[in-house]
């Protein structure tokens, strides 16, 4: 079970927790260990269950970046993404070079997609200018219920410069990863 | 880094909002004061926990100091409050996830405090204070909010500079319905503390 959520102190100065404080109090217990959170610059923001829908395309999209994905590179599904000494995220799925899982970072991330239903606003919203502040190259957003990806390109600042929709029934294929094609179409919702 | 991450203000020890908007985990007093056990949170750090959310504050004056010290003797020496606690700067315990630290705090006598999950109801407080300096607005704002919905009845904000009081009287769900000013030459009389009448003019600040 998850701790309750709160917005009690929205838009008051909260004291900021450092990643190696975050993992001490789930090693002391005070965290659970079956909380799934997200550490945002600091703040620990809990994780919104998944619907079945979200793991649906989830599914999907295992199988398919596993069978088509070059041999080089390879997939995981929700890793703890660590990013700085105050932030971790837990993308849907990144894409990095195979074996190289423990040294993620910006650089080496090829892609990271996120599946968002009812978290959707918050992924087209504040998640996808965390990952432009850390440079992560490319993000998919893709909406659950429309099967829209939002491709995010080109990180400046804290705002990719190239923000384009692509509809399922297009190929979508990752700047970086040219042998790959994946058409949302193919889904059996 | 971006602003999101910088400290929001920078007399203050370091804070964030960079997860403004989201859903953030809210803290139990209990787990609280477990972290400073462990020491991840420093015993010299100075917060208040609101709704689960830990919240530091800022260092106060000089002036806040002595407005604070000046009017607390003064109604301490008053002998209509012999039989009411005086608590300067307490921690007080409201609920499973919420401790608040006023610089004044009074109820009476024969109500003991025991122990943090036990702490004095809200509707038993006579008066609560905040002296503000720098905090002013957060008094005034969200502090008046949730003093309000804690059913706190009557709660007070001394602007340290002017020593004008803003007198917060009816708690509603949101905040307090009947708010007034006073000017340090007029005539302060808490409604639950019978007798006690205050002229901030002359404090010997």
């Amino acid at each position: 079970m998850n701790a309750p959520f709160t917005l009690a102190a929205e838009g008051l100065p909260r004291r900021p927790f450092t990643v190696k404080q975050v993992l001490r109090m789930v090693e002391m217990g005070v965290i659970g260990h079956d909380e799934r959170f997200e550490l945002i610059g600091g703040g620990i923001a809990p994780v919104s269950p998944k619907g079945i829908r979200h793991e649906i395309i989830k599914a999907w999209i295992i199988e398919t970046l596993v069978r088509g994905l070059p041999k080089h590179l390879q997939t995981v599904p929700e890793t703890t993404f660590y990013l700085s000494d105050d932030t971790f995220i837990e993308p849907d799925f990144v894409v990095y070079p195979r074996g190289k899982l423990a040294e993620l970072s910006p650089q080496s991330c090829l892609l990271a997609i996120e599946i968002g239903d009812s978290s959707l606003a918050y992924d087209l919203g504040r998640k996808a200018e965390i990952y432009a502040q850390f440079g992560i190259g490319e993000l998919w957003v893709i909406n659950a219920r429309t099967l829209v990806t939002c491709v995010h390109r080109d990180p400046v600042d804290d705002r990719y410069g190239s923000v384009e929709d692509v509809e399922a029934g297009m190929a979508l294929t990752p700047l970086r990863i040219p042998e790959l094609s994946i058409d949302l179409a193919g889904i059996d919702l | 880094m971006n602003q999101h991450f910088a400290a929001a203000y920078p007399e203050m020890p370091p804070t964030t909002q960079a997860a403004e908007g989201l859903m953030r985990r809210a803290w139990t007093v209990d787990e609280v004061f477990a972290l400073i056990e462990a020491g991840i949170i420093g015993l010299d750090e100075r917060f208040e926990l609101i709704g689960g959310e830990i919240v530091p504050m800022s260092p106060k004056g000089i002036r806040h100091e002595v407005v604070k010290n000046e009017l607390a003797a003064s109604i301490i020496r008053n002998p209509v409050t012999a039989d009411i606690s005086i608590h300067i700067e307490s921690t007080y315990f409201t609920g499973k996830r919420s401790f608040f630290e006023p610089d004044i705090l009074l109820w009476p006598k024969h109500i003991r405090r025991v122990d943090k999950d036990n702490d004095i109801p809200p509707a038993e407080l006579l008066l609560a204070i905040e002296v503000s300096d720098s905090s002013l607005g957060y008094d005034l704002g969200r502090k008046a909010a949730f003093y309000a919905g804690l059913g706190i009845r009557e709660y007070w904000v001394v602007n340290a500079r002017s020593l004008v009081t803003t007198v917060h009287r009816q708690p509603g769900d949101e905040n307090y319905t009947t708010i007034t000013e006073v000017s340090p030459d007029a005539v302060l009389e808490p409604a639950f503390v019978k007798g006690l009448s205050l002229r901030l003019a002359e404090l010997d600040i």
